[in-house]
């Protein structure tokens, strides 16, 4: 296990050879920028490893973070927005996020929401209600959760495929070792490449040109 | 140091002559001299790099013989506009950072609309600074404080002297500053000095013997 910063420094160290120098233009903040990337690219790769080896489509719980505490606003009528920290990866066939959960204020959990395929949004409320379940789909960054409860009194608990907390890089990266090397690997070419592009010495003012 | 300048310089007292003020003026353009060179000379930049034979943190050898004169980190005060004028003794940036020791950036002029605009980098939290003509202008302008290492100016070296009945110069301890120099770049500074000195007086041999020293090493 390694916190996104201690990646992000081994990634410059290996592009730049040394530690980098006061001006140099690839920080900690770009790496990390571009190991979302990575992650996905890694969870794509367990993905399709998964479908070769054990011929069933899967992403191992490896690459699950669960997010807790998320404010919950209302969208429409009946209709609650949750934000979720990053749009969930396309891989393969999922609902955007492996559960969907409500905890109120004296931290009670409910159960798990039902998810909502894209087609399945369109004629679930022509459907009969089912009994104290709360429905919910995904769209790009949000969440909607359809119910007739005040959902804005209560705080979204929810897991997904993720690296963890892209915005605190002292937080632990949610790859297993396996797969970190996928990472590791683009990080490195892309940032090599911008490292590789000539660069107009004249009037750069800084020394390392 | 006088008493090798004046050897070099006059045999017997008969080719040439530099009194104590004449040394001093020449010993310490000699520290100046020294201290471009180690700090990198542009003139002795290589074709399409900006690379000089010896510059300033080339390698730990060039760094050491600076060392007398790379100031500890020194808080800097910041006003509100986020200026904060150099000090009175410097010369050339060595290091900057904040006082939690994370980096200040430099950055040219003709990337400041990049950096202030940076949503990877914003300011607020990867402050960097331009070199503007009396001091350094930080960004985000609110940062307050910072921390400064550089390259000081030599203080003055002075030959003290007090006359003696007959009317000649005697060494004052008191009066007179050592440089501060390692004993090792003595002799780069007294060639340095020496041929001005030879210039001025005309000497051939000295000018030669200077510039043998400066270019070739003894």
């Amino acid at each position: 296990m390694e916190t996104r910063y201690s990646f992000c420094e081994r990634v410059l160290r290996a592009v730049y050879g040394d530690q980098p120098q006061d001006s140099s233009n690839i920080t900690v903040n770009l790496v990390n920028k571009w190991l979302n990337e990575g992650v996905a690219i890694a969870t794509k790769q367990s993905y399709k490893e998964n479908i070769q080896i054990d011929g069933i489509t899967y992403v191992n719980n490896s690459f699950y973070t669960t997010f807790k505490g998320i404010t919950i606003s209302q969208y429409e009528d009946f209709i609650f927005q949750i934000i979720l920290p990053q749009i969930p990866l396309g891989i393969g066939r999922n609902e955007g996020v492996g559960t969907l959960q409500f905890v109120d204020s004296d931290g009670n959990v409910s159960d798990p929401a039902i998810p909502l395929s894209e087609n399945q949004v369109g004629y679930a409320q022509q459907m009969r209600p089912i009994p104290n379940k709360t429905l919910y789909y995904s769209e790009g960054q949000f969440l909607y959760a359809i119910s007739v409860l005040q959902l804005f009194n209560y705080t979204a608990k929810i897991r997904m495929i993720s690296g963890g907390d892209s915005t605190n890089l002292n937080s632990i990266l949610n790859v297993p070792d396996d797969y970190l090397v996928t990472c590791t690997d683009y990080c490195i070419k892309m940032l090599r490449q911008e490292r590789a592009q000539p660069r107009v010495l004249m009037n750069s003012g800084e020394d390392n040109g | 140091m006088y008493s090798i300048f004046l050897y070099s310089l006059a045999k017997n007292d008969q080719q040439g002559y530099a009194s104590p003020d004449d040394f001093n003026l020449l010993i310490n353009q000699g520290a100046t001299s020294f201290l471009d060179y180690l700090l990198g000379e542009f003139q002795s930049y290589a074709y399409g790099k900006p690379l000089s034979k010896v510059q300033f943190g080339m390698n730990e050898q060039v760094r050491q013989r600076l060392t007398p004169l790379i100031q500890k980190p020194v808080p800097l005060t910041i006003d509100s506009t986020g200026f904060a004028a150099y000090p009175s003794d410097y010369q050339q940036m060595d290091a900057m950072y904040t006082t939690s020791m994370s980096r200040i950036r430099f950055t040219p002029q003709h990337k400041l609309y990049s950096y202030l605009n940076s949503q990877i980098d914003p300011p607020e939290t990867n402050p960097f600074y331009l070199i503007v003509d009396s001091g350094f202008q930080f960004y985000p302008i609110t940062i307050g404080a910072a921390l400064l290492s550089y390259v000081k100016t030599p203080p003055q070296i002075v030959w003290g002297n007090n006359p003696d009945p007959n009317g000649l110069p005697q060494y004052d301890e008191g009066t007179s500053v050592d440089p501060v120099f390692y004993d090792l770049d003595c002799l780069e500074i007294i060639a340095r000095a020496l041929s001005f000195a030879g210039l001025n007086l005309e000497l051939p041999q000295v000018e030669q013997y200077a510039q043998s020293i400066i270019k070739g090493g003894q």
